[in-house]
């Protein structure tokens, strides 16, 4: 009789490693993606600097 | 029962089960069915993780022309704002994850490869009642319509291979009928003189290195009296060590060379007292003696390093000339025949007598490790080779001559054949088939004569790696004993008479020439017209030959070859005294081979 299939078999172990995977990677894409938002965040800061130098400039 | 008759009875109990038996050439491949799913496992992980990294590297971008600032500015704040190393890492932290899911993914696949192989090299070592066995096809193997066949990748517990697998040993160094050596493969490398003189002469090296410390010591002491300046005491006994000879000669002769200019400039600009004048002729007289001391030196280190050099491209091309090498180069085994035709064999050119017998032959190869007569085989071409229905797979040993023909080397003594060495490129020429110009060339030439003819290489020193015995496999994939006429023998079993008497003979023959290899722990194989390379697993009644995996060339080069010391020498002592070569002088070498071991 083939042995009753209960255990952890190679397919699942895929399955497994792969969801394993992905968990780890979606992490990891938040980081970029709140990497990408600090990065817009510190360029916004930057141009409002840069508008508010040209406005004292120009109010002299 | 003696291990032969064992051998013999478990394989005619094989035969009778035969139908039984898992159908051998693809049964260590995992299926399809896994193998693709990995595939496509690893695929997505690949696409996965290189769309995380552009997608962000778009956004960036994209990102960068938000405020319109202007492009330094811009690159300013994702320098020093620390963005882009963090992009960097979490980058590198994607590629590093999908890494090593594929290696994982690649693992299970590898264990379910590993546990079917471990079954087949534990099958042909005569393991079946061994626990890990046993353990191993229960987890691996089920039986179905009256038959055992491997279980589907859905039925099969890996975690449970794994652990079967780890708490044994490497597969092949646990075969108890293999006794050949296990050995490491180094890479050929041309050492520069310095290289190889740390590498091959560390005594000599070392007594060099005492030879400059004392000598800068006593010019130290000699030129302290000329107010030598500390920089020779600065070199260091960890410089004299660490390869810097030939700056510390040259740092003492231009510190002899400043000291003697000042000594010099000193003694013709002063007037000396007659003390001060004795002092410097020993100043002067120091200097000189120093001079030749110094010469001396550079006589010894440049000898030393010509020694190195010639050290460096011997053991270079000892390497190359190995047959680890050789047949990694050119993907062919170098294979040695056993010939069995009166006419041929131990005639009057051999160096031992007609009495030799088949079991003697394989002995004074094992044992004696002689130089010999062998010919190259590149897998899938059809390739003469020297008559004879058995032979040695080579796997280690040094090549001497080779020639694209036939070279009709003859032995002298028991470790010399042949005429000189061929060069590295000629061997590789012979071997590789290269001989006609160009491989292509020989592609051409094979295509039109459908074979190749056989070649000569001397192979001194020669370690076995296998045994093997001809076969040929039929258009269904079954493998028959010798060629394929033993299929027809068989197939005329019972219908004509004398086939039964004849086929059983043919069979009977094949299993005792395994059983001699077998009884001296070289692993079996069988080889094909197109010489591919298999394991041998069983011989059946019928003729047919049950194989397991296919070896490449590589394999053998890096596989395990030649017996072990003790087990040659009890080979080599049985030889002799059976008292078998013909001239006392090789008896004597004989004698000093296995005296040496």
């Amino acid at each position: 009789m083939p042995e009753k299939p209960t255990k952890k078999h190679s397919v699942e172990e895929l399955d497994k490693l792969y969801q394993e995977y992905q968990k780890n990677l979606l992490d990891l894409r938040k980081q970029q993606d709140q990497i990408v938002a600090n990065f817009i965040e510190a360029l916004k800061q930057e141009s409002i600097k840069e508008l508010r130098r040209k406005f004292e400039t120009n109010n002299d | 029962m003696t291990k032969e008759e064992q051998f013999n009875t478990d394989n005619a109990n094989e035969a009778a089960t035969s139908q039984e038996k898992v159908k051998p050439e693809n049964s260590a491949e995992i299926s399809e069915s896994l193998e693709s799913t990995a595939e496509n496992k690893i695929s997505e992980v690949d696409r996965t993780s290189q769309e995380a990294i552009v997608a962000t590297k778009h956004r960036l971008e994209r990102a960068k022309t938000y405020y319109e600032l202007p492009s330094e500015k811009t690159e300013e704040i994702l320098t020093n704002g620390g963005f882009k190393e963090q992009i960097t890492s979490t980058n590198d932290q994607i590629t590093s994850l999908a890494d090593s899911t594929k290696e994982k993914i690649l693992n299970v696949a590898q264990i379910m490869r590993s546990g079917k192989e471990k079954i087949h090299a534990m099958y042909s070592a005569g393991q079946k009642e061994s626990p890990e066995y046993q353990a191993l096809s229960s987890v691996l193997m089920k039986k179905e319509g009256g038959k055992n066949t491997w279980k589907t990748e859905n039925e099969v517990d890996v975690d449970t291979i794994k652990k079967i697998l780890d708490t044994a040993e490497s597969p092949k160094s646990e075969l108890q009928s293999i006794a050949t050596k296990e050995r490491t493969l180094e890479k050929p490398e041309l050492l520069s003189e310095k290289e190889a003189s740390k590498k091959f002469l560390g005594d000599e090296r070392k007594k060099l290195a005492e030879d400059i410390r004392r000598e800068r010591k006593l010019q130290r002491d000699r030129l302290s009296a000329l107010k030598t300046t500390a920089e020779n005491a600065a070199i260091s006994t960890e410089n004299i060590e660490s390869g810097q000879e030939d700056n510390r000669y040259g740092r003492i002769l231009e510190s002899q060379s400043t000291e003697a200019n000042e000594l010099a400039k000193r003694v013709s600009s002063s007037e000396l007292s007659e003390q001060d004048a004795q002092d410097e002729e020993e100043n002067i007289s120091q200097l000189i003696a120093s001079g030749e001391n110094i010469k001396s030196l550079k006589a010894k280190l440049e000898e030393h390093y010509t020694k190195a050099d010639a050290m460096a491209k011997e053991r270079f091309d000892t390497l190359n000339r190995s047959l680890e090498h050789v047949m990694r180069r050119n993907n062919a085994f170098i294979v040695h025949k056993i010939v069995e035709r009166d006419e041929l064999r131990h005639n009057a050119n051999s160096n031992v007598s007609g009495k030799t017998t088949y079991e003697d032959d394989v002995d004074i190869l094992l044992a004696l490790e002689p130089s010999v007569s062998a010919s190259s085989a590149t897998p899938g071409e059809k390739t003469k080779l020297w008559p004879g229905a058995s032979g040695f797979l080579l796997g280690g040993g040094q090549i001497g001559e080779a020639s694209s023909h036939d070279a009709g080397t003859h032995g002298e003594g028991i470790k010399k054949r042949g005429r000189e060495n061929s060069s590295i490129e000629a061997i590789d020429d012979v071997v590789g088939r290269k001989d006609k110009g160009s491989r292509q060339q020989h592609e051409k030439d094979y295509e039109r004569f459908g074979q190749n003819i056989m070649n000569e290489v001397v192979v001194n020193n020669p370690e076995v790696f296998g045994f093997f015995q001809n076969a040929e496999v039929d258009e269904s994939g079954r493998f028959w004993a010798y060629d394929l006429d033993t299929r027809e023998q068989s197939e005329k079993v019972g219908k004509e008479y004398g086939y039964r008497e004849l086929l059983k003979g043919n069979v009977n023959n094949y299993r005792q020439r395994f059983s001699v290899a077998n009884e001296r722990g070289i692993p079996l194989f069988i080889m094909t017209e197109d010489r591919k390379v298999y394991e041998c697993l069983g011989v059946n009644d019928d003729g047919t030959v049950e194989v397991g995996k296919q070896i490449t060339p590589e394999e053998i080069a890096i596989g395990r070859a030649g017996l072990s010391a003790e087990k040659r020498k009890q080979l080599g002592e049985r030889l002799l005294e059976k008292k078998i070569f013909k001239s006392q002088k090789t008896q004597e070498e004989a004698r000093k081979i296995i005296g040496s071991l």
